[in-house]
């Protein structure tokens, strides 16, 4: 079943099949938001909660979504910036330094940690990389790369240009690369 | 032409990160998916439930209008409570501070002059020559009754037909101021003899001489 997302605003709209659109929308959206929140705070604890709070902002502001933007680049807008503040609550409840290398530090503590997590060394290498980034940074490469979003559609979830989010993926690229050649 | 892959080949570029994949080396608890539609609705339900309750209380008409006024009052208060708590009176500088140290000084003193009073008035002695006092007053009195009319408790073990038996065949005429002595202390012999009849006498005559 792939349902419009215009169909599901319409649905969204009347309110005797408001929960009918809700829950198509669930069903539509639900994995991509988690596994992009997942890929950003790390421990699916966290990125299940992350979940829930952005479908319910998304549930009590739909009804004001103007169509002049896609639907899913307002549900990853959403969900980005839930898990960007979710971070940054976190490094103030730790005392962590608010600097790149020791927020990658504690998010690859997390990785080490989590049993959500099958992946094999060159795997886990990758992700230890991607931790040391700035988050912006993670953010660009994980949508370009794992989501496989348009710079168009990330510029929309982000607000960033074009042109500065190919340069942030570029740099990301390099870095990421020069990590996994330098460590062992 | 995708104008986002002309920027960059990984391929080339980042050939370590491009031969590990883009697979997702995350996993989720197992049916993960399919209850969560379920706690997402619950979660919303919640919400809902939250938004109900919140309309359900009431407040006082003009109760936010006020609620500044009145905070601000209450502040102001405690802000004079703070500053007038000595009621006008005031203490010399830093005496409070010293007046903790001036009170411990004077505790002290009082519990050493308490316990010398205790040494020098009352000495542990005085127990013992107290008990020894009452053993000799005791004793005493004991040994003066032992002591006192030993002849009257000899004479009150024998029984009285004794001592009649004794004085009919034994006594004479000096005995008879000993014997009116024991028949009372206030008889007086004058007066016996007025009493005594004649056949009294002559009995008494015939009997013992």
């Amino acid at each position: 079943m792939n349902i419009e997302d215009s169909e599901i605003l319409a649905k969204f709209a009347d309110e005797r099949t408001k929960n009918e659109a809700f829950n198509l929308l669930l069903k539509k959206y639900q994995q991509k938001i988690y596994w992009h929140i997942r890929r950003i705070v790390i421990n699916h604890d966290d990125a299940d909660d992350l979940v829930q709070d952005v479908f319910i902002k998304v549930w009590k502001n739909l009804a004001n979504f103007r169509s002049d933007s896609q639907l899913y680049t307002w549900l990853y807008r959403i969900a980005s910036n839930e898990s960007i503040t979710f971070l940054n609550r976190q490094k103030l409840k730790n005392n962590v330094s608010l600097d790149a290398e020791q927020d990658g530090l504690s998010l690859a503590d997390t990785l080490a940690d989590t049993p959500y997590f099958d992946g094999d060394k060159a795997q886990m290498k990758l992700q230890k990389a991607l931790l040391t980034l700035p988050e912006k940074q993670r953010l660009v490469f994980n949508m370009k790369y794992f989501d496989d979003l348009k710079y168009d559609e990330i510029s929309e979830i982000l607000g960033t240009s074009v042109g500065g989010l190919k340069a942030s993926f570029h740099l990301a690229v390099k870095k990421i690369e020069a990590f996994l050649r330098n460590t062992d | 032409m995708n104008s986002d892959n002309t920027e960059i080949n990984l391929e080339i570029e980042a050939p370590l990160l491009s031969a590990i994949g883009k697979s997702n080396p995350f996993c989720v608890p197992e049916n993960y998916f399919k209850t969560s539609s379920e706690r997402i609705n619950d979660s919303i339900l919640l919400e809902k439930l939250r938004f109900v309750d919140t309309d359900e209380f009431q407040i006082p008409e003009n109760y936010f209008e006020n609620l500044s006024a009145r905070i601000n009052s209450s502040i102001s208060v405690d802000a004079l409570k703070l500053n007038n708590d000595r009621d006008g009176f005031s203490v010399p500088e830093n005496y409070f501070a010293q007046l903790n140290s001036k009170i411990n000084s004077r505790i002290s003193a009082e519990v050493v002059s308490e316990k010398s009073k205790i040494r020098t008035l009352i000495p542990n002695w005085t127990k013992y020559a107290a008990a020894a006092c009452i053993t000799l007053v005791v004793a005493s009195v004991g040994f003066y009754n032992m002591k006192q009319n030993p002849l009257d408790k000899q004479l009150g073990q024998i029984p009285d037909q004794v001592i009649i038996n004794y004085l009919e065949t034994h006594s004479d005429v000096g005995d008879t101021p000993a014997i009116l002595e024991n028949l009372g202390q206030n008889v007086n012999l004058a007066d016996m003899n007025t009493e005594i009849s004649q056949e009294d006498l002559q009995y008494y005559i015939d009997s013992t001489l």
